[in-house]
């Protein structure tokens, strides 16, 4: 630690997410540095405020209220440097509150460029809100009203083989100039354009567009007729979505002048702690933080990093975006009860248009919890189709295209190699019972093999990520002390068998007491082990399962004990589910029984 | 979290409106600066260039490229009709004669002596930038559009579909908190009905049937809106929906009632002629349905002292199992409790004017005055 940032006693960190601005306070005791609060608000996106600092403000607000401490003066101005007990040494901010990735693709021909560059925008995570092309049936003129409608983040612009048409590429770029579409935050911002076409018109793009348009070039997703290269181009949207669209917001060049670091984005500050947690642990992660907006999967295996941004997941503002693509039935199948499927979808429209409202009761509160559930399980399908080795991405932009499409080689997220799973984010670290975000993760992941769960404990992971930035130390310390809550460890072979079939016998040793337990097929169990404590474990899978070591090959291994306890979960991989909403809810209530999740 | 949802909708009876009307290329503005326009008047317009349709003349001719002239009929710039003939070549002792017609109305543009081709452009498309509200005019943008001003009402909506229209307002209210088709009157063409409940789905069918222009309404059922619209919406990104008429929600989704305020500003302003857009966004720069009354004025103060949560003000309930309902902050209440999730949060308590008083999460409840 620096001199500088041994004078950070008192430090203050907020996360403007799309929906609410967490403010967390950090201090300097006795017992090292200390979490002394947290407070949260609404974020004001929206008129009548339109200015993220107002919600800064009233989460910093809530915070002095909670921890008795002055850190506003009389006109609401934040008090930094520290004057005697009031104030802070420094303030520190992520930011996510942008929200989701909409996007407007383009390209010569719908069906072939066009097409491409669809594929690439959604492999990425984006809305395709319109793809435009030269042979669409419209006249150029509603080409354009239709851009500057729709008020794209950016724009993928495809088209033209390599060494192939300029021309066509021109008059692309023409269309894009003319609409010019604003950025949704107003000036000083340049809508990004990703130029994946033709590599001999960039000129012409460059030549069109510069200065209107803050261009990139990467490769052309459509190098020649029959093969596509999507790579780049979804690296590019990811990285420029990552940088220049999901942290701006109205009131942001405010908030820069109130910080004393750089505001970082959310998921980049995320990554850093986690990135920090599996070196320090030398452990294969996995951590999800599920926002309103979006959803980042964060993954540490055999050292590698990855992080994605699903930019339109999320639990408020995009929630009926996950809703539409999931089907309704998909979350309906969570809830441990039957339920009014006209009723579900406008509980979770109402959500989306009032996105800072709480459940009242466990109905509601589950039926969040499972559309959470399949808001995180097609954000790890979208990580794993991203985070695949480097050399197989190339094999994939050399192959034609319709095994490009269909390829899953080399993904490198392999869930029975996984050591920890962190869940962050307010669904998962405001379960009002922690046991809940326990099977939520473990439902939406289908964890394989051995397994620690672990939440943020409020919700913070961010704040911390950008605190380590300057005080590294006071970061490490919170993280361990107030931050990550281990929740247990679940145990769940893969394989399947009819249900009541035995799928394993384990041998749990406590305290020099052995217990053991036969579990078959579509239980699901939880054996008490207080946090913290260590249990040995003996797993004798059946020849068709397997929990780590191969198909019926026993494993020992040590497990740590949290609220959860140890979860054996015997309800095979893949989950199973019926078309029927009856058999699901049945299933799933004898899960929640078997947890002790009262439905009421 | 400890406070209540504002989701800054104006529902104002007199409030300054800017409107900006672009061209979707550069044309021609044809207003002035000080002028008053009314929703249909053209502000703006540009003629865009006919497609270009290229005929192989000297082929069908069966002479060379450079001799194709003299065979052909028009000359550059003459206007021609669809099937119109181009150029004609008798041949083989005068037996046989190639004839060349126009694929399109518009005017040849050009003989080519090179490639043998005739170039005939379509007709000009014109296209209009209208008004879609009155007012004055209060900026130019040259060759590109204009910027309207008036004031008048204007309703915000939380959630809408369709796009820009204009039409005579018309109030309904039977004293029943849901409207449904069997309900409507003949003659509502061209009309922007207005419900204080709940929109029934058989509506929309409805107006699709007698031409109306525009729904405003509470609430409606999800699914009966995407049943109608065909298809789900995800992101919140809506406006240019291909139906025949625009929906406004004021409140939301399903058995809503509006707030009297609403309820009360829209009955007044029945027998109007309003501009409804129902282009909604719902992310960070967010865009919200609208209706709007150019040149309506009142003496009522119906001003609101937004946004502060105490006692006394009147709330609505904005999650079940109380959502929808109405009442008055009886008590806020400091510290957090435990809510029926097990979930402990801040709360406050509401008058439900029925005499039952009940505890609600501060975060659901949307100030109303």
């Amino acid at each position: 630690m620096t001199k500088d940032t041994e004078k950070l006693e008192v430090m203050l960190a907020t996360d403007c997410g799309s929906t609410t601005t967490k403010a967390i306070l950090v201090v300097k005791t006795a017992d090292g540095y200390r979490l002394a609060g947290r407070g949260e608000a609404p974020t004001t996106v929206e008129a009548p405020f339109d200015d993220v600092t107002v919600g800064v403000k009233n989460a910093v607000e809530e915070l002095e209220d909670i921890t008795g401490r002055r850190l506003l003066d009389e006109n609401r101005n934040l008090i930094c440097p520290r004057k005697g007990e009031d104030g802070v040494d420094a303030y520190f901010s992520t930011s996510s509150a942008g929200g989701g990735l909409q996007m407007a693709c383009t390209g010569i021909v719908g069906s072939i460029s066009g097409a491409s560059a669809e594929r690439a925008a959604l492999g990425a995570g984006a809305i395709v809100i319109d793809t435009i092309s030269l042979d669409d049936p419209r006249e150029n003129y509603e080409r354009i009203e239709r851009l500057r409608h729709i008020r794209p983040d950016m724009i993928l612009m495809a088209g033209g083989t390599n060494g192939g048409s300029r021309r066509h590429v021109e008059m692309i770029s023409e269309i894009i100039r003319a609409a010019k579409p604003q950025p949704r935050f107003g000036q000083g911002f340049n809508l990004p354009v990703i130029f994946s076409g033709n590599v001999e018109a960039r000129d012409v793009v460059e030549d069109m567009l510069g200065g209107v348009c803050s261009i990139r070039n990467v490769n052309n997703v459509r190098p020649d007729l029959n093969r596509e290269d999507v790579a780049e181009a979804r690296q590019a949207i990811h990285d420029l979505f990552l940088e220049h669209v999901m942290q701006q917001a109205p009131g942001y060049p405010k908030l820069m002048e109130i910080t004393s670091a750089d505001i970082m984005p959310t998921p980049t500050a995320v990554g850093i702690i986690i990135q920090e947690v599996a070196r320090e642990r030398h452990q294969n992660v996995l951590a999800v933080d599920i926002g309103g907006a979006t959803t980042d999967v964060f993954s540490v295996f055999g050292g590698h990093f990855h992080r994605t941004v699903s930019a339109n997941y999320g639990m408020s503002y995009s929630l009926c975006n996950v809703m539409a693509e999931s089907g309704v039935d998909n979350i309906l199948r969570w809830l441990p009860f039957k339920f009014d499927v006209k009723v579900l979808r406008d509980i979770l429209r109402n959500k989306m248009i009032r996105p800072t409202t709480i459940p009242e009761t466990k109905e509601e509160l589950y039926i969040e919890q499972a559309a959470a559930r399949e808001a995180l399980r097609l954000s790890l399908i979208h990580h794993r189709s991203l985070a695949v080795d480097v050399a197989a991405n190339q094999k994939d932009a050399d192959s034609d295209i319709g095994s490009a499409l269909d390829n899953d080689q080399s993904v490198l997220v392999d869930l029975m190699k996984l050591d920890l799973c962190i869940g962050s984010g307010g669904v998962l670290s405001h379960a009002p019972d922690r046991t809940q975000s326990a099977l939520m993760m473990l439902d939406a992941f289908q964890l394989e093999g051995v397994t620690q769960l672990a939440v943020d404990s409020i919700f913070m992971m961010p704040q911390l990520g950008v605190m380590s930035q300057l005080n590294p130390e006071a970061a490490k310390e919170v993280f361990a002390k107030d931050c990550m809550i281990v929740l247990g460890t679940a145990i769940a072979p893969v394989g399947t068998a009819k249900e009541g079939a035995k799928i394993m016998d384990v041998l749990v040793k406590i305290d020099g007491r052995d217990e053991k337990i036969t579990i078959k097929s579509g239980d699901l169990l939880r054996v008490p082990l207080p946090t913290g404590k260590k249990a040995r474990v003996q797993i004798f899978p059946t020849r068709r399962f397997n929990v780590g070591k191969g198909y019926g090959k026993p494993m020992e291994t040590e497990v740590i004990g949290g609220v959860a306890g140890i979860l054996l979960d015997g309800r095979c991989r893949p989950l199973v589910f019926d078309n029927d909403q009856t058999m699901n809810a049945e299933r799933r209530l004898k899960d929640y029984h078997a947890l002790s999740l009262p439905l009421e | 979290m400890g406070n209540a949802f504002t989701p800054g909708l104006t529902i104002s009876p007199h409030v300054k409106i800017r409107k900006t009307r672009r061209l979707p290329v550069k044309g021609e503005v044809v207003v002035k600066l000080g002028d008053k326009v009314e929703p249909e008047t053209v502000v703006a317009k540009v003629d865009l260039p006919g497609t270009l349709a290229v005929v192989k003349a000297a082929n069908i001719l069966g002479c060379g490229p450079d001799q194709l002239e003299k065979f052909v009929l028009k000359k550059a710039g003459d206007p021609v009709k669809k099937e119109e003939l181009l150029a004609s070549r008798t041949v083989f002792f005068n037996l046989i004669t190639n004839n060349v017609t126009s694929p399109i109305d518009g005017s040849l543009e050009y003989i080519s002596k090179l490639s043998g081709n005739i170039g005939v452009r379509g007709v000009p498309k014109p296209i209009f930038c209208h008004a879609y509200i009155s007012g004055e005019i209060v900026e130019i943008m040259e060759e590109e559009g204009v910027v309207i001003e008036t004031y008048g009402a204007l309703v915000q909506g939380i959630f809408g579909v369709g796009g820009e229209r204009h039409g005579k307002l018309l109030w309904f209210d039977n004293g029943r908190s849901i409207l449904t088709a069997d309900m409507l009157p003949e003659n509502l063409e061209g009309k922007i009905i207005m419900f204080p409940g709940k929109i029934d789905g058989s509506v929309l069918y409805a107006a699709e049937k007698k031409g109306i222009l525009g729904i405003v309404g509470a609430g409606i059922v999800d699914s009966e809106l995407m049943g109608f619209l065909g298809f789900d919406i995800g992101v919140a990104v809506t406006g240019e929906e291909e139906i025949p008429f625009t929906l406004v929600l004021t409140e939301g989704f399903g058995d809503l009632v509006m707030p009297e305020r609403t309820a009360h500003l829209l009955r007044a302003l029945d027998g109007h002629i309003a501009a409804i857009n129902g282009a909604t966004q719902i992310r960070a720069g967010v865009i919200r349905p609208e209706l709007i009354v150019p040149g309506y004025e009142t003496k009522e103060d119906l001003h609101v002292n937004n946004s502060e949560l105490k006692p006394g003000v009147r709330v609505r309930l904005i999650r079940r199992p109380h959502f929808g309902q109405i009442g008055r902050v009886h008590e806020l209440i400091e510290k957090p409790i435990e809510i029926g999730t097990g979930s402990k949060v801040r709360v406050l308590s509401v008058d439900m004017g029925d005499g039952k008083i009940i505890t609600v999460p501060r975060a659901n409840v949307e100030i109303l005055d």
